[in-house]
């Protein structure tokens, strides 16, 4: 798959190269956990939550809420004072500091949009589904909520 | 290295043996993002089925990083040869005593 051929937005489907062009991580683990996503082309931006990944953690479970894409550019802005950026993936080595500029951009977080499956989300999105609020609430199996099957162990 | 550091308990999350493959995969992909090859583990409290090992007993082995998030002050990055052998994944589940 070709991943220089962006989509222009977010869209419902599967296996297609992900729109974002940019991603702040909040928390990581083997991959990024909590953040936010900025796709520059369509001016928006996302806050994306991990709610579950496979054994293989080839692929994990986002809830995407959509954020003024100029609330997290001023975010990036504020903890570039702290550390030198990485593009496209920054993952800021955490200090205390830098929990008041990021409260204020959490704070304009509107309501789950979407829900999305990918390793990577720079990468290709897996699957994609408008977030249904009063359907996927109290959800317990996100893969099906998104037609996709679990994936297993790798053998050791 | 403090002895508090020392003295840290270091979760790595699941409890079944981890193939070489996966553990370069991960490792590559923290390279990446974080610029240190290696793979998660916590010092703090882990809500998922996880193991564990003494950082002391890792550091013995592997090089441990600080890399703290926002989700979690404690996490920490385990740095692994490149790229990750058999050999180098018979340690790693060794010391976190996977089978």
């Amino acid at each position: 798959m070709d991943l220089r051929e962006r989509p222009s937005a977010l869209h419902e489907g599967e296996n297609y190269p992900s729109p974002f062009s940019r991603l702040l991580a909040l928390g990581y683990y083997d991959g990024a956990t909590d953040g936010f996503l900025v796709d520059e082309a369509a001016g928006q931006a996302f806050r994306f939550e991990m709610l579950d990944g496979d054994e293989d953690d080839r692929r994990r479970v986002f809830r995407l809420a959509p954020v003024p894409v100029e609330a997290v550019t001023r975010l990036m802005e504020q903890l570039a004072c702290f550390e030198p950026p990485r593009q496209p993936y920054w993952v800021p080595g955490w200090r205390a500091e830098m929990e008041g500029p990021v409260r204020s951009a959490l704070e304009r977080t509107g309501q789950p949009a979407w829900l999305v499956a990918a390793e990577d989300l720079l990468g290709v999105i897996a699957a994609a589904r408008p977030y249904n609020a009063e359907a996927m609430d109290g959800e317990s199996d996100w893969f099906a909520a998104l037609g996709l099957a679990r994936q297993h162990t790798e053998a050791g | 290295m403090t002895t508090a550091a020392s003295a840290e308990v270091l979760k790595r999350r699941g409890t079944s043996r981890e193939s070489a493959a996966r553990l370069e995969r991960k490792a590559a992909q923290a390279e990446a993002v974080l610029g240190i090859h290696g793979v998660s583990v916590t010092a703090g409290p882990e809500t998922v089925p996880a193991s564990q090992a003494t950082r002391a007993a890792i550091e013995a082995v592997f090089r441990v990083h600080e890399t703290p998030t926002r989700a979690d002050p404690l996490h920490r990055t385990v740095e692994l040869p490149k790229p990750v052998t058999q050999d180098v994944a018979d340690r790693f589940n060794q010391l976190f005593g996977r089978r």
